[in-house]
């Protein structure tokens, strides 16, 4: 695992190197040399993360939770401002991201609640408190604003919801809405989406009228809501949406970064242009190409198949984190594997997803990749998590 | 139970989904990359690379004796590339001093590009040094503008070879469209700039520069070579720029008219003035629309090119076109007589005054030319009548463009009985038109190079060349293109027909009405006439060529306003033949001065005039 997080790490600093040695701006060209320095930083955190029982953390949960929330509160004070968003505490040289402390700290929260709460998983009581868990720190990082951590946040929560048993229908309770909310874009959508959801799901989960009418009703109030919630969405956050329905109708405006992230990428092909050799990232023709868009470069340069390594790389620690989850004898342990496999799977896929002009630009780092020491840091404690309730899979709770 | 999922079946269904969506990355990543992958390649050259055309050098243009008369200097020409600039009119306010044009023209000229926007568009041609350094030190703060080392045409004897010359401008969207040449590139547009251009203009070269997303150009693209510009090639004129200069001065600044010299054996001009004149080096850098308003709006006309599409009635020197279709019908000798001339004729109810009150009494058809004397040709317009003399016309290329490759000629008209049952209707005309035509005045236009022609055809033994201004063109390796010269048509008429015709033209200035033009050195013979004007005082014609027997040179002048051909044209064409035979050496320099000959009126109201 760790070989695995190191090649990706290292394949990290090759690529910051080559988007940004030769850098017009002279501040981005020793970016590389912080990216070692964060790699070894990165590296003692894993190996401390891979010692400190998991047991230690499940006791100090609520602490860190509240750390992070507190931090969260501070940064709409005190944050430093990038891009029309507060998402930074600058620390000289530094900068760290709250949002990706938030992360950890709240696995480690829900699974802890989910390990000690005697209630069973169906009971709504239960439901609600969890929610309670994730709704608090998202919504501060929604307030941010930063919509690709709050995914991530809800995503987790559902995914670890899932693995601890909540019953499918609830968690459609959280999903349907979501669906509600895209297709109530076009009034057809709506309505298609609307005949779906009663006449396949409904009598698919076989649930309690009480239960249906709760879930039509949701669903009508957050599709009748959401276009109150779009108008309230940034300008640049409707932007995004919009160019990703039709990245050309402003090719030099904001749908540029898709574009030429396509562009940078298709003209990779088989084995790329060969490293240091990419135009596109040569000739700042690629956007954020060190943070958010390095995929784009791995691509041009070493072409599909740098892509298809860095995927395989990444297929491979979920699969152990997966795995890992299911061996555990812990609750708690297997929480906060999945947790973890979660996060990084998703804002895996979101990020290639996005850069391959799938998904919205969402302003989410790829794991291990990006250049961003708070997003290494906190990957390596995820891979850390893994490796740990892996090695301690027959410890009981 | 479909609610509740086995703990391990949860793994697996996490598994499978991870799976799903990791897959659809790939076939996304094997589309892009591997589908697409000639698209986005190409797409992604064509990011980098920014195809800079390096304009060509356009070719020269000298007389027949190699004088310079057009050619292209250095000048930086400042352009927008409109794809780069956001906000244009903060940009043109910012440009406008700085290269002393209107904001507004530099906003229209940039929003004007509706296709091609990421080619620039130049707005502003020989721009100072010193303003394109400060646009090259403010580089920052201007951008999508640009510069380069261009070229902008300068004409050496600016207005007095306008019309034959031209001048260049800019191809527009849509000539880019139709001729496939590139926006902005220069093309000739008038004169033999414009009937010469796939020779002069050369082929541009290509700067194939690597440039970063903000349009900072990292340097020349290694891979790819420029080409180099190819000039285009010389173009050697006809024109000797002695006779043109000369012919020129003539005129003055004030008069209004054209002349044409022209050697009747080959068919080349060598003086071509059309007055009044404008400056073409107006047209080669940056005209503003006033500028040209004020030329396009003058009274005068100065962008009118008279030689080639001014139509006049060409007054008593069409006497020899009734004169020779009499002859060569057989209606007439030498000998024979019409009726005596009293100063005037009657016809019907109407009185048709001869242009000389005191009379001619009885002539011969030589004395006739002589004396041009109007009642005599009356007579032999009746004579000949109107189907004759137009088939004659026709035939003597009347009503027909000469073919001198200067572009945009016209022709006059040469009415015949079907046009006066058009334009009249059947009975609403009669004969006597005959007594109009046959001395060059009533329905008959034409344009003095026609008229040119025509004479050149007369004193070439019926031989009609056709007429041009091209000598040669040369290609910058040496390989020289003569022009061939070409006959147009013969005349209609026999050689005895054409002696007869050149007798009575010799006579003209030997004793006629030309009798003021004579030069002792040299033989001449011509032609004048006096073209009634409705619309104000008559117009004044000359044509004549010398030296009698060979000619080597014919000139056809007109003077608007000026009256009698004799007072006026015939000294122009004389001030040129003998600049023309001071440089062959058969008249000793330095020349009596030409007196400008007093301006006569001579609006004497008649109903028909010619001397």
């Amino acid at each position: 695992m760790f070989v695995a997080g190191a090649l990706l790490t290292i394949i990290s600093i090759l690529l910051v190197y080559s988007a940004n040695h030769d850098s017009p701006d002279p501040r981005l060209q020793d970016d590389w040399v912080k990216q070692i320095i964060w790699f070894v930083l990165a590296a003692m955190v894993f190996f401390a993360t891979t010692a400190i029982p998991l047991r230690m953390h499940e006791i100090l949960a609520p602490i860190y939770y509240g750390i992070a929330i507190l931090m969260l509160l501070g940064l709409i004070l005190f944050g430093a401002s990038m891009f029309g968003a507060q998402r930074w505490y600058s620390l000289g040289a530094f900068s760290i991201q709250p949002a990706e402390i938030g992360k950890v700290a709240f696995i480690f929260m829900l699974g802890r609640y989910l390990t000690y709460s005697r209630r069973p998983i169906s009971s709504l009581k239960k439901i609600a408190a969890a929610s309670a868990i994730c709704g608090v720190i998202t919504l501060l990082v929604v307030r941010q604003p930063d919509l690709g951590s709050a995914v991530i946040f809800a995503v987790v929560f559902l995914v670890m919801m899932f693995w601890e048993g909540m019953p499918v229908k609830y968690l459609l309770l959280f999903i349907t809405p979501v669906a509600s909310m895209i297709a109530s874009s076009s009034m057809i959508a709506w309505i298609v989406f609307f005949a779906l959801l009663i006449f396949a799901v409904v009598p698919l989960i076989r649930s309690s009228l009480a239960f249906t009418i709760t879930l039509v009703a949701i669903n009508l109030a957050v599709g009748a809501f959401s276009s109150i919630a779009w108008n309230r969405l940034h300008d640049y956050q409707q932007m995004r949406i919009k160019i990703f329905l039709d990245p050309g109708q402003d090719p030099l405006g904001a749908g540029y970064q898709i574009i030429q992230s396509k562009v940078a990428i298709g003209s990779g092909g088989l084995l790329g242009k060969g490293y240091l050799a990419g135009s596109q990232n040569k000739l700042d023709f690629l956007p954020l190409r060190h943070t958010d868009f390095i995929f784009s470069v791995a691509a041009e340069e070493f072409g599909m198949l740098g892509g298809v390594v860095i995927i395989a790389l990444f297929g491979y620690i979920f699969h152990r984190g997966i795995r890992a989850a299911m061996k555990s004898r812990n609750s708690f342990s297997a929480l906060v594997a999945i947790g973890a496999t979660s996060a990084l799977a998703f804002q895996m896929l979101v990020n290639i997803g996005m850069v391959l002009g799938l998904l919205p630009v969402a302003g989410v780092p790829l794991p291990f990749v990006s250049y961003g020491g708070s997003s290494l840091l906190v990957s390596w404690v995820f891979l850390g998590l893994v490796v740990n309730a892996e090695r301690n899979w027959q410890e009981y709770s | 139970m479909v609610n509740q999922v086995p703990k391990i079946s949860r793994g697996w269904i996490l598994t499978g989904g991870l799976i799903a969506a990791i897959l659809l990355i790939l076939a996304r990543l094997i589309y892009l990359q591997v589908f697409q992958y000639q698209y986005y390649f190409q797409m992604s050259e064509e990011n980098r690379i920014r195809v800079l055309p390096r304009a060509a050098m356009r070719g020269k243009i000298v007389d027949r004796e190699g004088r310079l008369l057009a050619s292209d200097r250095p000048a930086y020409t400042v352009s927008i590339i409109p794809s780069e600039v956001s906000k244009i009119d903060y940009l043109a306010g910012e440009l406008a001093p700085l290269l002393e044009m209107d904001e507004k023209a530099i906003v229209r000229k940039v929003s004007d590009r509706r296709t091609r926007k990421y080619e620039p568009v130049a707005i502003r041609r020989d721009l100072s040094f010193p303003a394109v350094c400060i646009i090259e030190e403010s580089n920052e703060l201007f951008p999508g503008v640009i510069y380069q080392l261009d070229q902008t045409r300068t004409y050496y004897y600016g207005k007095s070879l306008c019309h034959l010359i031209g001048y260049t401008g800019e191809v527009d969207e849509h000539e880019a469209k139709e001729q496939q040449y590139r926006i902005g590139s220069i093309i000739g547009r008038a004169g033999v700039e414009r009937q010469y251009d796939q020779s002069l203009r050369g082929i541009d070269g290509i700067d194939y520069l690597e440039v970063s997303a903000t349009g900072r150009i990292i340097g020349p693209l290694e891979d790819r070579p420029s080409k180099d510009p190819l000039m285009g090639d010389e173009l050697a004129l006809t024109i000797d720029m002695d006779l043109q200069m000369a012919a020129d001065s003539c005129f003055g600044d004030t008069l209004s008219g054209a002349a044409i010299f022209l050697d009747p054996k080959t068919g080349e001009i060598l003086a071509l003035v059309s007055k009044p004149t404008y400056d073409p080096n107006l047209f080669a850098g940056f005209v503003s629309r006033s500028e040209y308003q004020s030329l396009a709006g003058d009274e005068r006309l100065p962008l009118f090119d008279r030689t080639i599409r001014g139509t006049y009635p060409p007054g008593s020197t069409a006497k020899l076109l009734t004169a020779g279709a009499a002859l060569e019908e057989g209606l007439i000798t030498t000998e024979t007589h019409f009726g005596a001339c009293r100063g005037g004729m009657q016809f019907g109810n109407r009185f048709f005054k001869c242009w000389d009150k005191r009379g001619h009494g009885s002539l011969g058809l030589l004395a006739a030319i002589e004396q041009s004397c109007d009642v005599y040709f009356y007579q032999l317009g009746l004579k000949l009548g109107l189907e004759k003399w137009s088939k004659y016309a026709r035939a003597c290329g009347f009503d027909q463009v000469t073919g001198l490759d200067i572009p945009g000629e016209k022709f006059g008209h040469a009415p015949d009985e079907n046009w006066y049952e058009k334009t009249y209707g059947k009975y609403n005309w009669n004969k006597s038109v005959m007594i109009n035509l046959g001395i060059g005045q009533g329905e008959f236009l034409v344009t003095p190079i026609e008229l040119a022609q025509f004479y050149a055809g007369i004193v070439n033994h019926g031989v009609v060349m056709k007429p041009h201004v091209m000598r040669y063109l040369r290609t910058p390796k040496g390989e020289t293109n003569y022009y061939h010269a070409e006959i147009a048509r013969g005349l209609p008429f026999s050689e005895e027909t054409l002696e007869i015709l050149k007798e009575g033209l010799y006579r003209v200035v030997q004793s006629g009405t030309a009798g003021r033009s004579r030069i002792p050195e040299v033989t001449m013979g011509g032609k004048t006439g006096t073209a009634q004007n409705p619309h104000g005082e008559d117009h004044s014609w000359f044509v004549g060529y010398a030296p009698a027997l060979e000619p080597q040179i014919l000139g056809c002048v007109i003077v608007e306003n000026a009256g009698h051909g004799s007072t006026v044209a015939a000294p122009f064409v004389k001030a040129v033949f003998v600049k023309f035979f001071q440089k062959k050496g058969i008249i000793k320099m330095p020349p009596p001065p030409t007196p400008m000959p007093p301006l006569v009126s001579a609006g004497n109201g008649i109903s028909s005039a010619a001397n």
